[in-house]
This record gives C-alpha cells, structure tokens and sequence, in this order.
C-alpha cells in the first residue's frame, strides 16, 4: 500500500550530521566504516546535548583509504590529507587554535602504516586529540594490499602464498606510549564504541579507539568469507570483551584471539597544558577547562 | 502484564546495499530481504511481522548504510514504513 505522507519526516537520526545529498556513500556493502561512523556520530549528537561539545568546535580530519572518505560524508569542519597525515594536520589545527577539539579518522593502512611515525610521536607527545582507527585489515581502496595489520598467514594481493610477517597491534603500541585512552572494539559491539567516544571526546591527552571492522569485498575475498554476515561471525569468534592485568596479555591474533576492551584510561596532561609550563603563551590562559570525571 | 510497546521501523530504500547485517542481527527475525529494487538495484530489507519489534535498535546500530531507524510509534500501532521517496512511502502492518 503506497500512501502520500507529505509533512512528515523520515530521516536517519544521525541525518542533521551527514552530507544526505552524497549518499548512498562509496563503501562496499557490509563495510564497517559506516556502523563506527554512526556511533561516531551519535556520540557527538550525545555530548552536544548535554551540553559538553560543540559541533563547531570539532575539526574531523581523515586521511587516504576507504575510512578517508568519511570526511566527505560528514557535515562537520574538516580535511581530506594527503596518505598517512591526517595526525600532521590535526597538530597544526590544535596549535593554530587550541579551543578546536581535532577528531582524525582513519584506517590502519593510513595511520599505522603510512603514517606510523606521526601516530608514535602523537602518543608519545600525548597530544590533544582523538584518533578513530578502523582497523580492516589490508589497504582496501587500492585492491587489498597488504598492510600492517594483517594476519599472519592471511592471503591478500600482495601476499598470494600467504603472509610471512607477524601483525602490528596497533592498540597496544599505542597503549605502551604512555596515550591517556585506549581501547579497543569490534562492529559487533556499537554501543560500546559510541560509549569510548563519549568518554574520549571531551578529554585532554591523546585518546585512541580502534574498531576492528570486516571487509567482505577486498580482504573477504582472498580468506574465504565474501558475504559480510560470514565475515562477521568468523571475526565475532575472536573478538573476545576482556580486561587484561597487562599490556602483554593484549592479543591480536586472527586464529585465537583479538581481545576488545579498554586497555588505558586515565588523565595525564596533554602537550598543550605541557607546552604552557615551558612557554607562557597568550593562549595558555584560554585552555578549555579539564572536563575530567570519575564516572 | 503489561501491554508491549509499539515500534515504528523506518527503512530509508534508496541508500540500502543488501549487505544483510540488519537480517542477521535482529533477534526477532522480522527483516527480511524484499522482492522490490531501489534505484541502485539493490533489493531493499523490509519488514513481515512489526508487532514483534521489540525496540532494541541493533539494526539501526549494525547498519553501514545509516538505512534504519526505530522510533516509538507515533501512533500505538507497531509498523514498517519503506520510504521509497520524498511522498512515497509504504507502510507494512500485521
């Protein structure tokens, strides 16, 4: 039965944050991109409720890849970077305006393999910003090279007789730095990657969530699992919610275990509050104020 | 007992990529995947049974597409409404 209902809306209830008139976006189908943008973006429909965050003051930085895209799909301030430096730009959009809150968006072959050496010494730095990293896997966008992430032994383009080289861990290096957040999800949980946003979002330091996603086009097809809803159920038997006593106790295993959780958090200060004990800028004394709660 | 609440289930047609993620997740098992094409010739999860929605949003959530949205009925009557367009759009009841 087709009616005609005129005067009411029908939109996606994140819609007021997204550029409608580019979608349907250009990721594949069961691409998980879109579900941490949503939660992404829910996130911040929930801090700005309450009141904690402005959508003015966020700048969405994403760098090269699939997970790149995103800026072009997101009504926020932003930039679309050259390959592996979106954390580059995110320094110079803290520095030049500290009342700015720079979010980078990426995937691992940008941040952890292009631009590891940024993403080091962001953390080391413990620098202001957040960084969403949407683990896949492989470098997707141009046909699923290998990149630092994959598993051992996994097959991809470049690697047709299998990988010989052992993974990256991305969260726990980053953990290792001494960032002041980090964490770790899957797409099987959204809810908890839209509650380490909401926890990261108004923090000072360098926050970190990886979402370990599904690429049933590019990656799937080399392993073996080309619908989406294999793919997820076979990375649904790894992906195990777990609180380690230590950092070595993080796994990131393809044939045993990718442990999710919430490895580090806590509130040290940033580079910002850092660099003002050094140099007495004008801006020092605009600082946001420390939002930090024991929730 | 008290009476279960009623859902609208709002399936926005034209960006859907019949990735299925929203079919496998739903604990009820009321998605399923339509006869009927969008323009990009995908065939559109829609609804059999609304009244079985029990609200709680992983379909919205697990959807890369940002296609679904479950809202309290406006009205009490649990329903799938397909927009297919700006004026089109198709309500599916029990």
């Amino acid at each position: 039965m087709t009616v005609q209902v005129p005067k009411l809306e029908y939109r996606h209830r994140v819609d007021d944050l997204l550029r409608t008139e580019r979608l349907p976006h250009v990721w594949c189908p069961g691409c998980g991109i879109g579900i941490t943008l949503q939660a992404f973006l829910r996130a911040v429909k929930a801090l700005e409720a309450k009141g904690v965050i402005d959508r003015k003051q966020l700048v969405f930085v994403t760098g090269i890849g699939c997970t790149g895209r995103a800026s072009g799909y997101v009504r926020l301030d932003g930039a679309h970077t050259p390959h592996g430096r979106p954390i580059a730009y995110a320094y110079g959009v803290k520095l030049a305006n500290p009342k700015l809150v720079p979010v980078v968006f990426s995937g691992d072959g940008d941040l952890a393999g292009i631009g590891g050496n940024h993403l080091l010494h962001a953390a080391r730095r413990n620098f202001d910003m957040l960084v969403i990293m949407v683990n896949n896997f492989n470098y997707a966008l141009t046909g699923g090279q290998l990149a630092p992430t994959t598993p051992h032994g996994a097959y991809s383009t470049t690697t047709p007789k299998g990988n010989p080289e052992r993974p990256m861990d991305v969260a726990r290096l980053v953990a290792a730095l001494g960032a002041n957040y980090v964490a770790r999800w899957s797409i099987h949980y959204p809810v908890h990657i839209e509650e380490s946003v909401k926890r990261a979002l108004p923090r000072r330091g360098f926050r970190f969530i990886e979402v370990v996603s599904i690429c049933p086009e590019i990656f799937g097809r080399h392993i073996g699992f080309r619908s989406p809803v294999d793919f997820y159920e076979r990375l649904r038997k790894v992906a195990k919610v777990r609180k380690p006593k230590a950092l070595e106790e993080i796994k990131y295993d393809w044939e045993d275990e990718i442990t999710l959780g919430v490895f580090v958090d806590k509130d040290e200060p940033g580079y910002m509050e850092s660099i003002c004990q050094v140099y007495n800028y004008d801006w020092c004394k605009e600082l946001p104020e420390r939002r930090w709660s024991k929730q | 007992m008290a009476p279960r609440r009623a859902y609208d289930i709002i399936i926005l047609a034209n960006r859907c990529k019949e990735c299925g993620l929203c079919i496998h997740v739903c604990p009820k098992k009321i998605l399923v995947t339509g006869n009927k094409q969008n323009q990009k010739g995908y065939r559109v999860t829609t609804v059999t049974k609304p009244s079985d929605c029990i609200g709680c949003r992983l379909c919205e959530f697990s959807c890369p597409d940002f296609v679904i949205r479950i809202e309290p009925s406006s009205d009490g009557v649990p329903k799938g409404l397909i927009v297919w367009g700006e004026n089109e759009v198709e309500v599916i009841k029990d």
